[in-house]
């Protein structure tokens, strides 16, 4: 249940809401503008707005719908969903076109993006648990803002090692935190 | 919670001190670019594309750019309509000058694309992207 949730997450959040919304403020000329004048901004504003949505999402999933899945693994199981739904939406088109082999540093990324996905679940369930719902909403909002806002900092500076080495950095910042959480959670009698 | 506000805040700001378009620019002309733009693009003709966009731009355009161009026009089919025109203003800064944006779709038969052409002051095609 948690894992289909997980997959209806994503599909609201994004692909029903999101994007289409984001494809409607890309036919405007003046987005067009604000994009190539304040490039950074912008994408500090975008890669912030795909948290908003989709920690909102995962926050709503968690208050209505797993009201009595409070359990840590509920949150990696949704998570996997919801990071799976992001694999099939992104490389489902892709696989068609392309042999597996070029594939493999977009499927490397999407793995490392799936775990992403497991944490800030597990961050959203922390919130819930610690009765500080919307301090852990905000905080994985951020999270995951400044993890997208890598990409566009990154093609900003011309660099693709800087997009990687910060999604790596950032990932391990978060796993360890993640894990830290996980570790005290079995620690409890 | 308060600086996502600001953020918004001042995503809001920008947005609404986005260039509309500058007065010096005709829309009726621009309109009439476009249309040229698009009709060029169509009769495949580049050489006409070139006549009519700035220097830096024509000799972008070479023939290998042109034809990758012709090829997503292939993929998508018969000309149907434009669906939208938006435009905006900027300032240009290796022209030295505002320039008009552009953001046109155009429907054809099996895709939607998303043009972005700007424009000079005297309406010469400064550029030109095809989403």
């Amino acid at each position: 249940m948690s894992f289909l949730l997980g997959l209806a997450s994503f599909f609201l959040s994004q692909i029903l809401l999101r994007l289409p919304l984001l494809n409607l403020l890309t036919e405007e000329a003046f987005f067009q503008v604000l994009l190539k004048q304040h490039y950074l901004l912008m994408g500090l504003g975008l890669a912030l707005s795909a948290g908003l949505f989709e920690e909102t999402s995962r926050y709503l999933f968690r208050k209505f719908l797993l009201k009595n899945k409070s359990d840590y693994s509920q949150a990696l199981i949704f998570g996997l969903g919801h990071g799976i739904m992001e694999a099939l939406y992104i490389l489902g088109p892709l696989v068609k076109v392309y042999p597996l082999s070029l594939l493999l540093p977009s499927l490397a990324e999407r793995i490392l993006a799936i775990l992403i996905h497991m944490s800030l679940s597990l961050v959203i369930w922390q919130g819930f648990k610690q009765k500080k719902e919307e301090a852990f909403l905000l905080l994985a909002i951020l999270i995951h803002g400044l993890i997208d806002f890598s990409i566009p900092l990154g093609s900003y500076l011309n660099s693709t090692a800087l997009i990687y080495m910060l999604l790596l950095i950032q990932s391990l910042a978060l796993f360890t935190y993640t894990g830290s959480i996980l570790i005290k959670e079995r620690k409890r009698p | 919670m308060k600086k996502l506000l600001i953020l918004v805040l001042t995503l809001i700001l920008l947005a609404g001190c986005a260039q509309a378009l500058d007065k010096s620019f005709s829309e009726e002309k621009l309109d009439e670019a476009i249309y040229q733009v698009l009709e060029n693009l169509h009769l495949k003709d580049s050489q006409a594309i070139r006549d009519m966009s700035i220097d830096i731009m024509a000799a972008g355009l070479d023939d290998a750019t042109m034809e990758t161009v012709y090829n997503l026009l292939d993929e998508a089919g018969p000309f149907k309509e434009i669906e939208k025109i938006t435009k905006a203003s900027m300032k240009d800064k290796d022209l030295d000058q505002i320039i008009a944006v552009c953001s046109v779709k155009v429907a054809y038969e099996s895709k939607t694309y998303l043009y972005t052409m700007s424009f000079t002051q005297d309406y010469k095609l400064a550029g030109l992207f095809l989403k």
